[in-house]
């Protein structure tokens, strides 16, 4: 803002505030700082109006849909599929759908969404938690031990990261064809237990945080390397884990490829791919296509909404390189 | 790097103490006590990741070049035949290849849109007092989904018979007949962009709300009492700071969006009207589960490596574009 502006306002505000007035006269130099955010107070409250409109927008842009998902989860067969869209199920409320995806299948022909959830548990859980100890363990001799060759190690964990997963899946198909692991879940279990890349940086970066004056404290007390780990690491890098965890366990439950590659066949099949039989085997009951998609849906939001700070922690710092 | 030579340090203290106790010599002692304990435990720790790389990585990625020069019949190993560079022809006289290419570029402008839309929202939160946690929290959502149940969620919505969006629009009087969304080649893409930039802002914005949050406070200060505008401050002051994070994240997305294959397998498992749903993972998907029951590996594989192919160009821009647009400096 330009001097005849504050000019302008001055003269308006004077009666109000003769003291300040006077005192600019004066040309105190923190006066025309002051009186300027007194005449920018409008424009300031337009500033917010709008800030919040297009947040709030935003806001019902992400909400609304899963709204809709909600609502036509309970409504009856009948007013789901009619050509007006209600917005409230005015025929009253219903749970015909969810009736229709807890019942068992017909001869097998597709694998019901409870059965898909638990076989995503029974499939993902190991991984993710053994995963996840290989890894922190892997993370605590690059972040605090010394020994030969550790430079090149790590440099070959870099390098595991630059290899195109597009290219690896057919030949890692192939394989497991051959040796008779298509058709089990052996595929998503076995590799992942391992531990992984990402998961090692990231846990590195947070071990390197311990002070290592702790560690040589319990090393005195008489602690071993793997005391140390359990006893000082472990406990002390709690969050860091737990962020780890609940981003490895959402990712394979999320995952879709994996499981359609190795998993089609009815008992086996996890619940992205027995939400999707089911949708080909009821295409045109909406309702029951609804109650599904939201029990699909709910499990990770519930995680993320009781994990969030982890979960925001854990996203937050993999981008801080 | 300190810490470790200060761990190094300590030990040697106190191996001197255990030597002093043995009464050994004092450099072979330490020699042996190193490669007994840390060494071994360090290598056995550090290497179960690079030995399950070794197993699950290394072999399919040396197979995979054994596999895009031969064709078999199906999954039968020995039925390999060499064929040269037979396999990578096939896929470039392939029109739908072409196709599938042309419509994995699009998909980047859905991920541009959302960095874009990301970057607007984040500014906003930033400037927000009440409520920012809110709104955080709420727009991270999609994020933790899962991609398949999000299809249908749209699905659903543009459905062309029963969905909310026709109803809506006939509603309002712009509309007299139902638009067939997801069956007409020329809507079908415009769905998956919703679809996309629905899903990719969540992530965006958490990594960029904290880019914003550590900007130094007293430039945006000095930029007060200089009589800096809105836009100025957010050009010259935000945009720079936050160029690192926007920049990991612009990289992060073209990587991801050239892998697209879920939302678009999900939405139409044969591919989309007139294979408008057909992206470069969707064909080497195609290619190794047949509709007629076959795989061709060999073309799968090669598929495989001309994607890895883009993704390195990408990942070689990259290089080249954080020294030129990224500034590091404070």
């Amino acid at each position: 803002m330009s001097n005849e502006n504050i000019l302008m306002e001055n003269e308006d505000v004077e009666f109000i505030e003769s003291e300040a007035s006077a005192q600019l006269v004066a040309e105190t130099p923190e006066e025309p700082r002051k009186i300027r955010k007194m005449s920018a107070n409008k424009v300031n409250i337009a500033k917010k109006v709008i800030m919040y409109f297009i947040l709030i927008l935003f806001l019902l842009w992400i909400l609304v849909p899963f709204y809709i998902v909600i609502v036509t989860s309970f409504k009856h067969w009948e007013e789901a599929n009619s050509p007006n869209f209600t917005w409230w199920p005015t025929q009253g409320f219903s749970v015909d759908g969810y009736k229709m995806i807890f019942q068992k299948p017909i001869a097998n022909a597709y694998t019901a969404i409870m059965t898909g959830f638990l076989n995503t548990l029974w499939i993902i859980i190991p991984p993710t938690l053994l995963g996840l100890f290989t890894s922190a363990l892997a993370a605590y001799a690059f972040a605090k031990l010394q020994f030969r060759g550790k430079n090149v190690l790590f440099g070959i964990l870099l390098a595991t990261m630059m290899v195109p997963g597009m290219v690896t899946m057919v030949p890692a198909f192939t394989i497991y064809d051959l040796i008779g692991w298509r058709g089990t879940p052996l595929p998503l279990m076995i590799p992942g237990m391992f531990g992984a890349a990402a998961c090692v940086f990231y846990l590195r970066q947070f071990f390197s945080g311990i002070p290592t004056e702790t560690l040589e404290a319990a090393k005195l007390d008489g602690l071993g390397y793997v005391g140390i780990f359990f006893w000082i690491m472990v406990p002390l890098s709690k969050p860091a884990l737990i962020a780890q965890g609940v981003l490895g366990f959402v990712g394979g439950y999320n995952d879709y490829f994996g499981p359609l590659l190795y998993l089609t066949q009815p008992p086996l099949q996890t619940l992205q791919i027995a939400l999707t039989t089911f949708v080909s085997q009821y295409n045109a009951q909406w309702h029951a296509i609804m109650a599904g998609t939201l029990v699909a849906l709910l499990p990770t939001i519930i995680i993320y909404i009781v994990a969030q700070k982890y979960f925001i922690e854990g996203i937050a710092s993999s981008g801080l390189k | 790097m300190e810490e470790m030579e200060d761990l190094t340090t300590v030990s040697d203290g106190e191996e001197v103490l255990e030597e002093l106790n043995s009464g050994r010599a004092p450099q072979r002692a330490r020699k042996k006590w190193k490669t007994n304990k840390e060494e071994l435990i360090g290598w056995g720790m550090s290497c179960i990741p690079i030995i399950g790389f070794l197993i699950f990585g290394v072999i399919p990625l040396v197979f995979s070049i054994y596999i895009c020069f031969h064709q078999f019949r199906g999954l039968r190993l020995n039925t390999a035949e060499f064929v040269g560079f037979d396999n990578f022809v096939e896929i470039f006289t392939d029109d739908l290849f072409w196709k599938s290419v042309v419509n994995t570029l699009i998909v980047i402008g859905a991920t541009l849109i959302a960095l874009a839309v990301s970057i607007l929202i984040s500014t906003l939160l930033s400037n927000c007092g009440k409520g920012k946690k809110l709104f955080q929290t709420v727009y991270f959502i999609p994020y933790v989904c899962s991609m398949v149940a999000i299809t249908f969620m749209w699905q659903w919505i543009f459905n062309y018979n029963f969905g909310v969006l026709n109803a809506l629009l006939r509603n309002m009087g712009l509309i007299k007949e139902n638009i067939n969304w997801l069956g007409d080649e020329k809507t079908f893409m415009p769905v998956m962009y919703v679809i996309l930039i629905w899903g990719g802002t969540g992530f965006n914005i958490i990594l960029l709300s904290a880019a914003m949050t550590n900007v130094n406070k007293n430039c945006y200060e000095a930029a007060d009492i200089d009589g800096a505008g809105m836009f100025t401050k957010f050009f010259r002051i935000t945009l720079p700071a936050i160029s690192p994070t926007t920049f990991y994240l612009l990289v992060t997305g073209l990587i991801g969006s050239l892998q697209t294959f879920t939302q678009f397998q999900v939405m139409a498992s044969n591919g989309g009207p007139g294979y408008s749903g057909l992206t470069i993972v969707f064909y080497l998907y195609r290619e190794l589960f047949q509709a007629n029951g076959g795989s061709d590996i060999g073309v799968a594989t090669a598929v495989g490596w001309v994607l890895a192919l883009f993704i390195s160009v990408v990942v070689a821009f990259n290089f080249w574009g954080s020294k030129k647009w990224v500034s590091y400096d404070e």
